[in-house]
C-alpha cells in the first residue's frame, strides 16, 4: 500500500508556540484522525502540509514527492477544506467553483452538481451571504470535485447542525470506500471521529502522544474497578488511577495485562467496563 | 497560468476598472470636443483633473488592494496548484499592471489631445507616479509582517530602509529633479518616480516569495 503522507520531523516555531519535532504519515486508502485540544497544533500541521505555512525544519511528502512550493504536482492530489473557507466574497458559488475548475486538469462538473444537489448548496447566492454550513459544503465540494487522492479536512463538522454532519460524513464514507483515497481528518468532535478514522493520532502542545489503530484503542482500553488491601499498588499499562480507602477506579491502555496483574495481586470484585472513543481521547490527552 | 489569474482579477474586479476609466473616457471626450470645466477658482482648475483621476484611481487601486488582503486571496492562491514564483510574478503584475494601463493611456491621449492640455496630462502622470511609490510601499510592507517570524527584526529593518530609500528619491527628485539628472525625456520627471514605483514592485514580489505564511 503507499503511503498518501509522510511528516518527518516537522518543526513549526512560534513566538508562544512550537509544533514537533512531528512525524506521522498515513496510507492511502485509511483515514486518519487527528484529535487534540484547541491550540495544540492540528491546524498549524495542516498548514504546514499545504503549503499556507513553511515550515522550520523537517520534511512533508505527498504520495512520495516533497511538497516544494515551487511544484505543483503534489497539489494535484489533495483536497483541502481550512479552518477558514475562503472564497472571492462577491462570486457567487457557481462563479467560486468555475474559478477553481480553471486550474485542475481532473474537474469534474458531473460530480459537483451531483455534491450540489446532495448538500443543497444555493450556488447562486454570493459568497458573503451564505451561511456557515453553506460555506463548509461549498469549500467541500471544491475540494472533491477533481477527485483528489488525499483529502485534508480542518475540523470541517465545527459549527454544522447534526443533520449537516451526518451528511457530509455520509459523502466522506463513499469517498473512502473507492479504497485509493486517504483522508486526513482533525477534529475535537470525538464522535465524528468515531464514526469514519481507521487511526488516531493524538496530538497535544504541539507534540505527538500516540498514534494508533482505532479498533486497537477500543479492544484494549477499558475502565477497571476492584478492591485492595495493599497501599502501594504499581500497574503496567494503566494511565490513571482514582482510590478511596479499598476502591480502585483505574484506567488501563491493555486491560488483560492489567487483569493478570490484578488476580496475582489477589484483587477483589475486578470488574471492567468498555470505553467510548471519547472517553479514551480525554484520557490519553489528560495524561501528562 | 499567469494570463488566468490576471484575466480572473480583471473580471472579479471589473466594477474598479470600469470607475477607474470613466474619468479618463470624460477628460478625454471634453479634451476632443475643447470643453474647458471653469470651477471659478484658480487652484482647482489648475489640479482639477490630476485629483480626480490621480486621487481616484489611487482610492480605486488601494481599495482593490486591501479587498485582496481582507479576502484573503494570497491563502486561496497557496493552496491551489501554483507554482509560488509564478504567484510571486503575478504579484509584481497585478501591482503595476492598473497604473501602467493608465499610463500607456494617458501617452496616447499625448497624441489625440490638443497641445494645451499637455501639461494637465503631466500632472496626472506625476501624481500617479507618485501613488505608485505609495502603493508599492503598503504591498510590501504588508509581505514583510509575514515573512520569517525569527527574522522579524531583520525584516522590518529591511523594510523600513526600502521606505526610507523611496521616500528619500522621491523628495529627491522633487526637489532638484531634471536639474542634476538629466531628465530620459525632456520635461519628463514624472519617469523616474515610474521607475522607482517598478523598482519597489519587484521588491514587493521578491519579499512575497520569501513570505512563509500564506495563512
Amino acid at each position: 500500500m503507499s503511503q498518501a503522507f509522510k511528516i518527518s520531523g516537522v518543526i513549526k516555531d512560534f513566538p508562544e508556540f512550537k509544533l514537533g519535532p512531528l512525524d506521522l504519515e498515513l496510507e492511502a486508502g485509511t483515514v486518519l484522525g487527528y484529535v487534540g485540544p484547541n491550540g495544540s497544533g492540528k491546524t498549524t500541521t495542516m498548514h504546514c502540509m499545504v503549503g499556507l505555512l513553511k515550515a522550520d525544519g523537517g520534511k512533508v511528502e505527498i504520495f512520495g514527492r516533497d511538497n516544494d512550493p515551487n511544484s505543483i504536482d503534489w497539489k494535484f492530489d489533495i483536497g483541502y477544506v481550512g479552518d477558514k473557507h475562503v472564497f472571492y466574497e462577491n462570486w457567487n458559488g457557481a462563479k467560486n467553483l468555475k474559478f477553481l475548475s480553471e486550474f485542475y486538469p481532473n474537474w469534474s462538473d458531473k460530480y459537483v452538481t451531483e455534491l450540489v444537489e446532495r448538500f443543497q448548496v444555493p450556488l447562486n447566492k454570493r459568497a458573503k451571504d451564505l451561511s456557515s454550513g453553506n460555506r463548509v459544503k461549498l469549500s467541500l465540494i471544491g475540494a472533491l470535485a477533481h477527485s483528489p487522492k488525499l483529502l485534508i479536512l480542518d475540523e470541517p463538522t465545527a459549527g454544522l447542525d447534526p443533520v449537516v454532519r451526518t451528511e457530509l460524513l455520509d459523502v466522506l464514507f463513499e469517498v473512502v470506500e473507492s479504497g485509493e483515497r486517504a483522508i486526513f481528518y482533525s477534529t475535537h468532535i470525538l464522535s465524528d471521529i468515531s464514526r469514519i478514522a481507521d487511526v488516531l493520532a493524538f496530538l497535544d502542545n504541539g507534540k505527538l502522544k500516540l498514534k494508533v489503530a482505532k479498533d486497537d484503542l477500543t479492544d484494549n482500553w477499558r475502565k477497571i474497578t476492584f478492591k485492595l488491601n495493599s497501599d502501594e499498588v504499581e500497574l503496567t499499562n494503566v494511565v490513571n488511577t482514582e482510590r478511596q480507602g479499598r476502591d480502585y477506579r483505574v484506567i488501563s491502555s491493555n486491560y488483560n495485562v492489567t487483569i493478570d496483574q490484578l488476580k496475582q495481586l489477589n484483587a477483589e470484585n475486578i470488574l471492567e467496563t468498555r470505553m467510548s472513543v471519547d472517553e479514551i481521547a480525554v484520557e490519553i490527552l489528560k495524561k501528562k | 497560468m499567469l494570463k488566468q489569474l490576471l484575466i480572473n482579477d480583471l473580471k472579479y474586479y471589473w466594477f474598479v476598472f470600469m470607475m477607474m476609466s470613466l474619468p479618463l473616457i470624460i477628460f478625454t471626450i471634453l479634451g476632443l470636443t475643447d470643453t474647458y470645466i471653469d470651477l471659478n477658482m484658480e487652484f482647482i482648475n489648475k489640479y482639477f483633473w490630476s485629483l480626480v483621476i490621480g486621487l481616484g484611481s489611487y482610492f480605486l487601486i488601494y481599495g482593490m488592494h486591501v479587498n485582496k488582503y481582507k479576502e484573503k486571496h494570497d491563502r486561496v492562491l497557496a493552496y491551489l496548484p501554483v507554482p509560488l514564483k509564478n504567484r510571486a510574478i503575478y504579484k509584481f503584475a497585478f501591482g503595476i499592471f492598473p497604473i501602467v494601463s493608465i499610463v500607456f493611456f494617458l501617452e496616447f491621449l499625448r497624441t489625440i489631445l490638443p497641445d494645451s492640455l499637455n501639461t494637465t496630462i503631466t500632472r496626472i502622470d506625476a501624481q500617479l507616479s507618485l501613488l505608485f511609490i505609495f502603493l508599492g510601499i503598503m504591498s510590501t510592507s504588508y509581505d514583510y509582517m509575514k515573512c520569517p517570524t525569527k527574522k522579524i527584526k531583520h525584516s522590518i529593518r529591511s523594510a523600513s530602509i526600502v521606505i526610507i530609500l523611496s521616500l528619500l528619491s522621491a523628495g529627491f527628485i522633487i526637489l532638484v529633479g531634471s536639474e542634476t539628472i538629466p531628465p530620459i525625456v525632456k520635461g519628463r520627471d514624472e519617469i523616474y518616480f515610474y521607475l522607482w514605483g517598478i523598482v519597489i514592485a519587484v521588491v514587493a514580489s521578491v519579499i512575497y516569495y520569501r513570505r512563509e505564511s500564506f495563512v
